[in-house]
């Protein structure tokens, strides 16, 4: 039998079951840390935000007034904190900056900053594709790249996304669209040498 | 929705897997094809996982977390409620003891009490009543008659003469005198057969004299006693 995430969560609360609550952790590790692997580009920072979201996740939930309350929605809540755990941690290094939702052109905002995630992405030993596309992918703006892992990494709706991002459904939509050609056209310059001109032409800077 | 995004939310969220998806449209069609290819190349980047380290560490912090945080408060709550269930109890005890007072207690007493009053007062007016007309009978006795007896069944008392009746007058203030007087009352009320407390006193002269033992007797029939 395989609980369901809200009875795992009431066995916690409830009676303390630390396993339960491990279960909780392990079954969506890869969705919060994919997330925040994404978000940080430093393996060591993801793993401190990862349990930094958790520590907030347990206070949270001992704490009455501001428990868990949106049953059968755990991934969600947690990906909020882990988004603000994100968040925070970006704003501490100031590496992020408030980009207005509307603002999806512009200078890439990833040229500004020094490449710190080679590091990450030699742990990961990945192949030579998905490192070019990690690549490429660090170098969307902001609110493309977030949406981008809030829909593959942490596998949630463009509905849960919108709702996790303060945006319309349209708005996650498009940031998403713009975030894969944009992918796609980073990846087809990294290998022009290799693969000739691009096969599409679409706008790339939104 | 524009058609562009409409193929990228059934990319996405239909629960089917696609064809080729198709608008008419070739340009839309091209940005499908392309679409597809950068997500199939997505979905096969492997997931990452945190050390597993730092989910012992997690699930450490969530055991003391939960122990630290909820063990403490389950002796404070169950005091409380301890508490609560004892207030309770002496609420509904003390309301039972309250309610059985105002049943049997205190309006029991009230209505004895209340009785007694009334009983009181009017055993005060008929026995003054009572006390004023023996006196008077007493001296119509023994102002026109001279002497008398009033005889009882138990208790006789003899009616001095004229001269003799003014000194046998009671003193009330003489304790003697009034145990006497109320021997006689009581004698006098045993002997009325019909002296209710809703009735009116009968005058002694209109009570039966037929028996020697009841009522006023002639004094002819009776010489006085010496």
């Amino acid at each position: 039998m395989y609980p369901a995430d809200e009875e795992l969560i009431s066995s916690y609360v409830e009676s303390g079951d630390e396993q339960a609550f491990r279960m909780l952790v392990e079954r969506h590790q890869e969705r919060v840390f994919g997330y925040l692997m994404g978000m940080v580009k430093d393996r060591t920072v993801a793993n401190d935000l990862f349990q930094e979201t958790y520590v907030r996740v347990i206070r949270a939930l001992s704490d009455e007034r501001g428990s868990y309350s949106h049953q059968g929605r755990w991934i969600n809540w947690v990906m909020r904190i882990a988004r603000n755990a994100a968040l925070d941690y970006l704003r501490s290094r100031k590496k992020w900056t408030d980009v207005s939702s509307d603002d999806e052109e512009g200078v890439d905002f990833w040229d500004r900053l020094p490449d710190e995630s080679r590091s990450a992405d030699d742990e990961l030993s990945l192949s030579e594709d998905v490192e070019c596309m990690k690549e490429c992918i660090d170098k969307l703006s902001p609110e493309q790249r977030e949406v981008l892992l809030l829909r593959h990494e942490s596998d949630l709706t463009f509905r849960e996304i919108a709702e996790l991002t303060n945006c319309s459904i349209n708005t996650a939509l498009g940031r998403m669209r713009y975030a894969l050609l944009n992918l796609r056209q980073m990846m087809l310059e990294a290998r022009a040498g290799d693969n000739g001109s691009l096969p599409v032409n679409v706008s790339h800077n939104q | 929705m524009d058609k562009r995004l409409q193929i990228l939310e059934s990319l996405y969220e239909s629960k089917e897997p696609q064809a080729e998806i198709t608008s008419g449209d070739p340009a839309v069609d091209l940005e499908a094809r392309v679409l597809t290819d950068v997500k199939s190349l997505l979905d096969r980047t492997p997931a990452v996982r945190p050390d597993p380290s730092v989910i012992d560490s997690i699930t450490n912090l969530a055991a003391n977390e939960w122990r630290r945080e909820r063990a403490p408060l389950r002796p404070v709550r169950h005091a409380r409620i301890y508490a609560l269930r004892m207030v309770a109890a002496a609420s509904v005890l003390f309301a039972v003891v309250a309610v059985g007072l105002w049943q049997f207690g205190i309006g029991t007493t009230a209505d004895v009490s209340e009785s007694d009053d009334l009983v009181a007062s009017e055993a005060a007016e008929f026995t003054e009543q009572l006390g004023k007309a023996t006196e008077s009978e007493v001296r119509r006795f023994g102002s026109n008659a001279g002497a008398g007896i009033l005889a009882d069944k138990d208790n006789a008392f003899a009616v001095a003469p004229a001269s003799a009746q003014q000194d046998s007058i009671p003193s009330w203030s003489d304790p003697a005198e009034l145990v006497l007087a109320r021997k006689r009352v009581q004698a006098m009320l045993q002997n009325s057969r019909s002296l209710d407390w809703d009735q009116s006193m009968i005058p002694l002269e209109m009570m039966p004299s037929g028996s020697t033992t009841r009522g006023l007797q002639q004094t002819s029939a009776t010489p006085p006693r010496q």
